[in-house]
């Protein structure tokens, strides 16, 4: 039995078979693929940069565009703050469950060298910058909360993670023709997410006494889980631009990672013990004699290939310089399905990183108010790579439970499904060799779960901000 | 000439450097940089501090200009070249007003006939101009005409001077290579106007501006001037005129800086440049001839230096393609 759907299962044995506890981990996102947008011009256009892409940020989204820098630069971005918030709910009664991280730090880092005295029309760059980066340290503290026939007399959770996903290449892009220029990159990847979580309860349920009524009972659980991915890879970038002297380009990258070496380890210990009320009143003062006792330990497993390959990425961009004042620009990433990942026994025998084929799309502009006042607006998707939740027919007289395995497989325990939107907006301040800039990314996700690990499905709502600031200088 | 605008002298090493102390340790710098002028200026009085102020930007901008020539055209790497070059320069130079300056010779790996005066002693002068001279006088002469160039701060003070806005378009010719590249042209973005907080802006981001300027900006608009526009037609002249009183001064035959532009008469293609930013050589060789008559050259018996020069020349490289 998988570990998640061990955890939800614990907590619904008995006869009422309330669920309480949460059986999805908190945190580690290698589901979306923009949760962090990179760059500094281009962080403010809501990532929509492809056909753009010709400054230091070209690394990543099209190396080609690097051939059209007008000059060398240096630039660097940090989230100086950043928060997220998933609700998921109706998931304690009517109230929601929440889940919370903050402060994480996403830079960018990245350098643009013409190299014409080499070649004519060779530019070389490199950066360095995170895709997804989060901490999490969360302390959950329920008391005397009455859902359905159960009370949870005290439901105690601290959930800790911290997830990063990073990049560091470098890329050549040339110019062969006035009005084309091709790119090439190579980027390291690597992406290191630690999630560990402590979870007790003290729940009332009916129990049935020896003279056969019905009688109250308490069952006293505990968990400890660890988990921990760790992934290596290299990514080459291809990338090819056309920019006509008409202000009109267009720009195509392909992206494709290949995996180097990845690990799963989990971990978890579980115990359970259930006695009777008086039992529970003497069980304070270390008297009592328990009812019954279980306990399930789970080493720390390592899985290979539980990862195994990255998506393909497609990334389709037009741009239009209308001027020296307004540039619009609009991408459409595609990435494909990975679906060659290994099955985790701990995860009811899913594959938990197999992910689906999805596009998001960006758009954005920029604007100068003023010589010295560019305004950057940015419209943005980040869809999950997860399926949707698929929702069964749940039937206890037919047998259609989570206790069947094929339904089980289909229909409980699903992973969350939230697809995000976001806007940026951002105003800089530019001189003749240096620019900063101040803004905001907001994102918003609506989606579905099972966060209970059972049959059941919540709606989720979901929000994260990131206030960064980006400095720019060209040599 | 192609536009010069790449960071080449500068190097990823220094790019990395600027990166570093520049944007990541932005505090630390600024903490950084006023303790290490504190420690320099501390006991002077406001006069001698705005001279050191002064002269750090001269060599600053300076710097950063022999930075993007060598980076374009590319150096003659040869060190006996090279040497022979600094000698020949520093003794003329120990004969000019300027005797206490040191001054720094780089050869451009180029075979157009010119020579760049940077400010704050640099100088370069091009593969083509030493295989154009026939002696080390007319070296002499042609390294002179430099000398005198930084000594008078022809081009620092002529950025000194420059207004915002000339100082803003000089830049703007340089960074904007886009305007002769149609495709690059319609990426330009406005370029506004410097404020004293962006110098401020440009002093924590590079590391470097100083005597109200901001060196960057003033290296661009410098490079515009050395390259495309030119200095001041009278400060040729005079660099002219100095230039030779230095090398008669130094020993060497007064006519050689006249022999010299006569030899360049008939080489149009590679004197393109050079007609460019001075005066046409025509005016410049009466100009000398009026200083040589004033000076009674005609009885000035000066060293040549043809055999000297001779074995040098032996030791040339190839010729670079055009």
């Amino acid at each position: 039995m998988g570990l998640e759907k061990r955890r939800a299962v614990l907590w619904t044995i008995g006869i009422c078979g309330a669920p309480l506890l949460v059986a999805q981990l908190g945190l580690a996102d290698q589901f979306h693929y923009s949760n962090v947008l990179v760059g500094a011009r281009s962080v403010g256009m809501g990532g929509a940069f492809g056909a753009v892409a010709d400054d230091a940020s070209g690394v990543y989204y099209n190396p080609a565009g690097l051939a059209f820098a007008l000059s060398n630069d240096i630039s660097a971005s940090a989230n100086a703050f950043y928060s997220k918030e998933t609700s998921y709910l109706k998931t304690l009664g009517d109230e929601p469950f929440i889940e919370e991280s903050a402060g994480s730090l996403s830079p960018f880092f990245g350098g643009l060298q013409k190299l014409d005295r080499y070649v004519p029309g060779l530019v070389f760059a490199f950066g360095v910058y995170s895709v997804d980066s989060d901490l999490k340290d969360q302390d959950t503290l329920i008391e005397n909360k009455v859902i359905g026939s159960t009370t949870v007399e005290r439901y105690h959770r601290t959930s800790n993670a911290r997830a990063n996903t990073n990049y560091a290449g470098a890329a050549i892009g040339y110019r062969p023709m006035p009005n084309l220029a091709l790119g090439f990159g190579m980027t390291y990847f690597s992406a290191d997410e630690l999630v560990q979580e402590y979870q007790d309860a003290l729940q009332s349920i009916p129990v049935k006494l020896a003279d056969g009524s019905v009688g109250v009972g308490w069952r006293v659980l505990g968990q400890n889980i660890r988990e921990q991915l760790k992934v290596f890879a290299m990514q080459p970038v291809l990338g090819v631009q056309l920019s006509l002297p008409s202000g009109i380009a267009t720009g195509l990258t392909i992206k494709k990672g290949i995996v180097v070496s990845d690990n799963y380890t989990v971990g978890s210990e579980t115990r359970t013990l259930t006695l009777s009320d008086a039992q529970k009143v003497t069980l304070g003062q270390g008297q009592g004699t328990l009812a019954s006792a279980t306990s399930s330990v789970v080493n720390p497993t390592d899985y290979k290939d539980s990862y195994k390959s990255m998506p393909m990425e497609t990334r389709l961009g037009f741009a239009w310089f209308a001027g020296p004042t307004f540039l619009w620009a609009f991408d459409i990433v595609n990435y494909s399905a990975v679906t060659d990942s290994k099955a985790l026994a701990v995860n009811g025998d899913r594959p938990k990183y197999n992910r689906g084929a999805l596009t998001n799309y960006h758009t954005g502009f920029e604007w100068y108010a003023a010589p010295a006042f560019p305004v950057r607006f940015g419209l943005f998707t980040n869809n999950d790579s997860r399926p949707k939740i698929k929702k069964g027919n749940y039937d206890v007289a037919s047998g259609q439970t989570c206790a069947n395995a094929e339904f089980n497989k289909k229909f409980c325990g699903q992973p969350d499904h939230i697809d995000f939107s976001g806007a940026s907006l951002f105003a800089a301040w530019v001189q003749p060799n240096s620019q900063i800039s101040l803004g905001a990314i907001l994102q918003q996700g609506k989606g579905q779960a099972q966060k209970l690990g059972d049959h059941q499905v919540q709606d989720v709502k979901a929000s994260a901000t990131s206030f960064a600031f980006s400095a720019t200088h060209n040599l | 000439m192609a536009p010069v605008y790449a960071v080449g002298s500068i190097g990823i090493g220094l790019w990395l450097s600027t990166l570093s102390c520049g944007l990541v340790v932005l505090g630390w710098s600024c903490t950084k940089q006023k303790t290490a002028k504190e420690e320099v200026t501390s006991g002077l009085s406001g006069a001698e501090n705005k001279t050191i102020e002064e002269m750090r930007a001269e060599v600053e901008v300076g710097r950063n200009m022999a930075g993007r020539l060598l980076g374009y055209y590319g150096r003659i790497e040869d060190v006996r070249v090279i040497g022979y070059a600094n000698q020949v320069a520093n003794y003329v130079a120990s004969y000019s007003d300027y005797p206490e300056r040191r001054f720094m010779i780089a050869i451009l790996k180029h075979e157009s006939v010119n020579a760049f005066a940077c400010p704050g002693g640099y100088i370069l002068i091009t593969m083509g101009a030493l295989r154009n001279a026939k002696t080390e006088a007319e070296l002499a002469s042609i390294l002179g005409h430099e000398v005198a160039h930084v000594g008078k701060k022809h081009m620092f003070d002529t950025l000194k001077k420059m207004k915002q806005k000339e100082m803003d378009d000089a830049a703007k010719g340089r960074a904007d290579s886009g305007k002769s590249d149609p495709t690059l042209g319609t990426r330009r973005r406005p370029v506004p106007e410097q404020t004293g907080a962006g110098v401020v802006l440009a002093r924590y981001l590079s590391g470097s501006a100083g005597a109200g300027l901001n060196v960057l900006q003033a290296a661009q608009a410098g490079m515009n001037l050395i390259t495309e526009k030119g200095l001041d037609k009278e400060m040729e002249y005079e660099a002219d005129n100095e230039g030779v009183k230095y090398a008669i001064r130094a020993g060497y035959d007064p006519r050689a800086m006249v022999q010299f532009l006569s030899r360049l008469e008939d080489k149009n293609k590679k004197v393109k440049n050079l007609e460019k930013t001075h005066p046409p050589i025509e005016e410049r060789k009466k100009a000398i001839a009026k200083l040589l008559k004033t000076l009674k050259a005609n009885e000035i018996i000066g060293a040549s230096g043809t055999e000297r020069f001779e074995k040098v020349k032996r030791i040339f490289p190839k010729p670079e393609k055009d």
